[in-house]
């Protein structure tokens, strides 16, 4: 089986070298995790008022873990729920839904995830739920989006041609329409996952256990250090996943 | 009759809304028959086309193919056993050439080497270097390259049937001439059912057995590449050949090899020389561009084998081509064609019945229909 060279470039995908920069970033965590709590007498020169230049609540390990399993699970529903949406709203059959499942979609983004989180709590309680609710609204709009762009811009007299050879609709689907679109579909939910990582940390004020736990404990105690702590950590976390997606996406050509 | 026609269409109409996009038409094409449907944009050509695929579901009448009526086919196998060729090529961005051509046999479920082995064959059969094509992948192929493994992939199954809608139409003129020409080399060998959409009258005349002229979703007239040149049905039909251009284009038609003198009858040999396989049109250039009254005719290996002079074109009865230059064709065995012009919507059927008389018999053809109104007789 040959590679594909419009989704993987023309280089080997698992040559080692194209994924310096994710292990870069996946190191730099590793280093951050392991020297965070060493790092006491730095962190008291930068904020000389904190009683505890540390935070000790929680390990950054099990903030970490949690933090990712809130955006894994938002992500894998948004992904599931965003693409099979939008592969059905470009059916014959659903064509019809466009505009409103488009619409929802931009509705879901201008929403902001904290007026999510204060409506879902009464309904879903404190702790992780509502904020997976939160960021999978918040992250729909781009895979959506992308996802119809990417299958409209198949061409038609491709689509047309396949179709005249005898290809039955769901071969078109998984032969040639997904496979044309999953550079802009990818790129859709790296912009997705990414922007997810970030807003995940608002959870910590309804109580789910995350990287922003320290944020938030920095800002009621007015301690810049916490906040410092948590920030960093999300930021090369953030940069650690967007920087596989770099991997996996084409190079600009 | 199932084995005299191979695509039968009977009063077959298609309406998208209100609009009527092909309107009552019949047609009969026989195995191994090169047809081409011409017309201007929007005379159904292309939607007839579609409707033998199923692509477009036709709105009445009846569509068969040997013999069995489409609807009763499922979309999908009647669509693996038809090839399909279009102007845009629509290969596959993200597949090798290799792998666009042997789609159908892959939708087949053939074994891989027999896919393999048929891939090569028609790389082979289309002149595709296959050391050369097979890796690469469409945006890397020139025009003429993409339209040679478009037309290798509509023939990769063996289909019966060939369905091309103005395949070479984006082509540059060399390259258009090229494929042409590669497509009669191909037609002589492989005798498929061939349905040609095109709105180029030049490549009808070189391609067809016989041309169906449409307009305004109805045949205004059917027959071979000569019989529309020697008496086309209305203006619509003249203006489409071409106008003052007919009486050249009549003379493409006829073989060099069909007038000349054999060598040894009468004249010198000349300074300038024409193939015998070219035709009359050819002879007739070369004539004015050397300022000559009569050329040298050579075969393919250059040896002469006769000679043509002016006089011998002009004085030919009729301008007439051999009756066997195109043996598939008679207007004869065909359906009921319907001549009648654009304005003239209830024609009688003892009209129709006058005007396919007059049509069998080319001797009589040649004057009266010279003007715009083809029913003046009547």
């Amino acid at each position: 089986m040959r590679s594909d060279p419009a989704i993987l470039g023309d280089s080997d995908l698992l040559a080692w070298r194209h994924w310096a920069a994710p292990l870069g970033w996946f190191a730099a965590l590793g280093v951050l995790l392991v020297a965070m709590p060493h790092l006491g007498a730095l962190f008291a020169a930068i904020d000389p008022e904190a009683r505890e230049p540390i935070y000790r609540r929680d390990p950054f390990i099990d903030l970490l873990a949690n933090h990712l399993l809130v955006v894994a699970g938002a992500s894998s529903i948004a992904i599931v729920s965003g693409v099979s949406a939008a592969i059905m709203v470009t059916r014959p059959w659903g064509r019809d839904f466009l505009p409103l499942v488009s619409q929802l979609a931009s509705i879901g983004q201008t929403f902001p995830p904290v007026a999510v989180l204060a409506l879902a709590v009464p309904w879903l309680g404190f702790g992780g739920l509502p904020t997976v609710v939160a960021l999978v609204l918040y992250g729909l709009l781009p895979i959506v989006r992308n996802t119809l762009v990417g299958i409209g811009e198949v061409d038609p007299s491709t689509r047309e041609a396949a179709r005249g050879m005898g290809m039955s609709p769901s071969q078109v689907l998984w032969q040639l329409e997904l496979p044309l679109a999953a550079p802009v579909i990818l790129a859709g939910i790296r912009t997705s996952v990414t922007v997810g990582i970030a807003t995940a940390a608002i959870g910590s004020t309804i109580g789910a256990k995350t990287l922003g736990d320290p944020i938030i404990a920095g800002i009621i105690n007015g301690n810049t250090a916490y906040i410092l702590q948590g920030a960093i950590l999300i930021g090369v976390l953030a940069l650690f996943i967007d920087s596989v997606f770099a991997r996996l996406l084409p190079s600009q050509r | 009759m199932t084995d005299q026609v191979r695509i039968a269409l009977l009063n077959v109409s298609k309406r998208f809304g209100d609009d009527t996009a092909v309107d009552g038409l019949s047609l009969a094409i026989a195995p191994g028959e090169l047809c081409v449907l011409v017309g201007t944009s929007g005379c159904g050509k292309s939607t007839t086309l579609r409707m033998i695929n199923r692509l477009i579901e036709h709105s009445d009448g009846q569509i068969h193919i040997d013999g069995q009526p489409i609807r009763e086919i499922n979309e999908q196998a009647l669509r693996r056993r038809i090839g399909y060729a279009i102007q845009s090529t629509g290969l596959f961005p993200h597949w090798t050439v290799a792998r666009n051509i042997g789609l159908v046999p892959r939708l087949l479920k053939w074994p891989n080497e027999r896919i393999q082995k048929r891939t090569r064959e028609l790389m082979q059969l289309l002149g595709l270097k296959e050391a050369e094509f097979a890796g690469k992948y469409p945006h890397q192929l020139s025009g003429g390259q993409a339209q040679r493994v478009g037309v290798a992939r509509a023939l990769a199954a063996d289909p019966d049937i060939l369905l091309m809608d103005e395949p070479f139409g984006a082509l540059d003129p060399i390259t258009r001439e090229a494929l042409q020409n590669e497509l009669i080399r191909l037609q002589a060998r492989l005798k498929k059912t061939i349905v040609f959409v095109t709105h180029d009258m030049e490549e009808a005349m070189k391609l067809a057995d016989r041309i169906v002229v449409m307009d305004g979703g109805k045949v205004v007239q059917q027959g071979s590449p000569q019989d529309l040149l020697m008496a086309p049905e209305n203006a619509f039909v003249e203006s489409l050949l071409g106008g003052r251009d007919r009486g050249l284009k009549q003379a493409g038609l006829i073989p060099v090899r069909d007038v000349m003198h054999p060598t040894g009858a009468r004249r010198q040999t000349t300074a300038a020389a024409v193939s015998a396989d070219d035709n009359l049109r050819g002879a007739l250039s070369l004539m004015l561009l050397n300022r000559l009254s009569s050329l040298t005719v050579v075969d393919e290996r250059d040896r002469t084998v006769g000679t043509l002079g002016v006089d011998d074109i002009m004085h030919r009865k009729n301008l007439l081509p051999a009756a066997s230059a195109k043996p598939t064709n008679s207007s004869a065995n065909q359906p009921a064609s319907k001549p009648a012009p654009r304005s003239d919507d209830g024609d009688a059927p003892e009209a129709k019945a006058k005007v396919q008389g007059v049509s069998t018999d080319r001797a009589e053809k040649m004057s009266p229909h010279q003007g715009s109104e083809p029913h003046h007789e009547e």
